[in-house]
């Protein structure tokens, strides 16, 4: 594996903690009691995610890390589906890849 | 309840929620060229501390969170969280504006796509609430 595939993989990585910490988010307002301890835990995996990227441009320039990171908007709607039930549609996916395409081409041409 | 129509309350926090990730962005990147070179994350994080710029980043983000905290008692996280994607668009608004940066066609068409994709996402049924606690 070359140092860039290791970058662009730990750029994957950050996404998925960061979708997992808006998890934690959203989970904090749909319980009752002890919500501090869901946002604990996602501003935990937050400080985790800055220190995976921080590590990650080591390896890949902030350009392409950029629009990499816009998979986070795939990763956070499919988890949304799969663990808080939410419902996402077609037509939402249509607006996620609107989005992605959008900010990968903001980012490319920085 | 599953709706279309936003509460203002939750439109005044997206906008709010985007106003501060720009400012956070605009600021921290202000912040970064104030730094002097340094060989170490160590060393860039110490003298960040001594930064006043960084200190105000730090208090924006903890509004951000406070201010998150709350959309996502109002609404879904796969609806509002890529309508905070328009912060890149008024990020790259704001850096044409004042930092003298270029504005091209592929970079109007990117933002042209941002907002189509947000205004799809505007348009898809999603569980809100006008105001404090969760509905469902």
């Amino acid at each position: 594996m070359t140092l860039t595939m290791a970058g662009v993989l730990l750029v994957v990585l950050c996404s998925v903690i960061e979708g997992v910490a808006q998890v934690f988010f959203k989970k904090s307002a749909l319980v009752a009691q002890r919500k501090f301890l869901w946002v604990g835990a996602g501003v935990a995996l937050f400080i985790l995610q800055a220190l995976v990227y921080t590590g990650a441009l080591q390896f890949v320039e902030v350009s392409t890390a950029f629009p990499i990171g816009s998979i986070g908007f795939v990763i956070v709607a499919i988890l949304s589906q799969r663990m808080l039930n939410e419902p996402v549609t077609g037509t939402r996916w249509v607006g996620i890849g609107l989005i992605i395409a959008g900010v990968s081409l903001l980012a490319l041409h920085a | 309840m599953v709706a279309r129509k936003i509460p203002a309350s939750l439109v005044v926090r997206l906008a709010l929620a985007i106003a501060l990730d720009t400012a956070v962005q605009v600021l921290w990147k202000v912040g970064a060229e104030q730094l002097p070179g340094s060989s170490s994350i160590a060393a860039a994080a110490g003298a960040a501390l001594h930064q006043p710029v960084f200190l105000l980043v730090a208090g924006l983000f903890c509004w951000q969170l406070v201010n998150w905290l709350r959309v996502l008692e109002q609404s879904d996280l796969s609806y509002s969280q890529p309508i905070t994607s328009l912060s890149f668009v008024s990020v790259f608004a704001l850096s044409a504006a004042y930092l003298g940066e270029s504005v091209d066609a592929p970079k109007v068409l990117g933002i042209a796509l941002v907002f189509a994709g947000v205004w799809f996402i505007s348009r898809t049924d999603h569980h809100t609430s006008s105001g404090g606690g969760t509905v469902r």
